[in-house]
């Protein structure tokens, strides 16, 4: 599976990262902005998405409004400090498939992953 | 020497995130108060000379802003939070809390308010991850829309500053903003620079 993440924190991608099962670390890349994360995903490069909401240049709304607009066949999973709850639900309402709170841990990233069904 | 102006690329993208994380957790008080969404900006982190103890705020805050207000907190990790209202920032807020015809000094209060909310929360939230605990003054209002702006050039903080981290807050579909210029003293900044220090070993 070729997963991206991303985050405009470099820290927050290491952390994110490192909380990823070894089944999903063999083609891992990484993104900035929303509009590095539509590149890669021309580029055939992203079934599954770790998505920042606070990132500059295109945020993780527009990204997932881009996503949807292209009917991407992308699996998203918003991983945010943003925490309010019409900001969950819109997120949703965009297409995301699950919702981890910052600061994230491998436990709850394996949650989500559980839930929707990627593991 | 431990000063956050002397912070390697790591460090600072380390503190941006600390802020990230703090800043949406008062950003969902806020989205709790007025019962509607609010709009994260990315923190921006002003790093400063060792010796200044005067807060130079920013032109693009400079020209906007009507009202200011000032909170301290203390503990292992110090400094003040000023909160620079918009000039729509008090009828805005009034309205979406549902206050109609109050005066200017309800309005003092609601700024008050929220400064104690934000400040709460975005301080409480980033000492939370650098492991110490702050408590707080009673938030002022330093700058009134009648006054002079220029009263902020005349402010003199009591200890050296070694950061201001500058963030926006902007309720979604109306025209209230508010932006936290949150100063941390040079004195208490080793305890962030240590605690980010940890945080980068771990990974």
């Amino acid at each position: 599976m070729k997963v991206l993440i991303a985050d405009d924190s470099s820290m927050s991608r290491k952390m994110v990262l490192r909380s990823l099962p070894e089944s999903l670390t063999e083609d891992v890349r990484q993104a900035c902005n929303g509009s590095e994360v539509m590149e890669a995903y021309h580029a055939g490069q992203v079934d599954l998405l770790f998505l920042d909401l606070t990132m500059p240049v295109m945020d993780g709304f527009q990204t997932l409004e881009a996503l949807k607009r292209e009917d991407a066949n992308v699996v998203v999973v918003v991983i945010s400090a943003d925490i309010q709850p019409l900001a969950r639900q819109r997120v949703f309402d965009l297409g995301a498939a699950a919702f981890v709170a910052k600061p994230v841990t491998a436990e709850a990233v394996l949650n989500a992953l559980h839930v929707i069904g990627v593991l | 020497m431990e000063t956050l102006a002397e912070l390697t690329e790591d460090q600072r993208d380390a503190l941006q995130e600390l802020m990230n994380i703090a800043m949406g957790q008062a950003a969902e008080r806020l989205a709790l108060l007025t019962n509607t969404m609010v709009t994260l900006s990315v923190p921006f982190i002003h790093p400063l000379i060792r010796e200044q103890n005067n807060l130079a705020i920013p032109e693009h805050l400079r020209r906007s802003f009507m009202i200011v207000t000032r909170q301290s907190f203390l503990g292992e990790l110090r400094g003040e939070v000023f909160v620079c209202f918009g000039s729509m920032g008090a009828d805005e807020l009034a309205e979406l809390l549902g206050y109609k015809g109050g005066g200017l000094a309800q309005q003092d209060e609601l700024m008050l308010d929220v400064t104690n909310i934000l400040t709460g929360a975005c301080i409480s939230g980033l000492a939370r991850q650098v492991a110490t605990q702050v408590s707080y003054d009673a938030p002022s209002i330093l700058v009134h829309r009648e006054q002079e702006a220029n009263a902020l050039d005349e402010l003199n903080l009591n200890e050296h500053l070694a950061m201001v981290l500058e963030i926006r807050f902007e309720v979604q579909a109306h025209q209230f903003s508010c932006d936290l210029l949150i100063c941390i003293t040079e004195r208490t900044a080793g305890v962030v620079v240590r605690a980010i220090d940890r945080l980068l070993d771990e990974l």
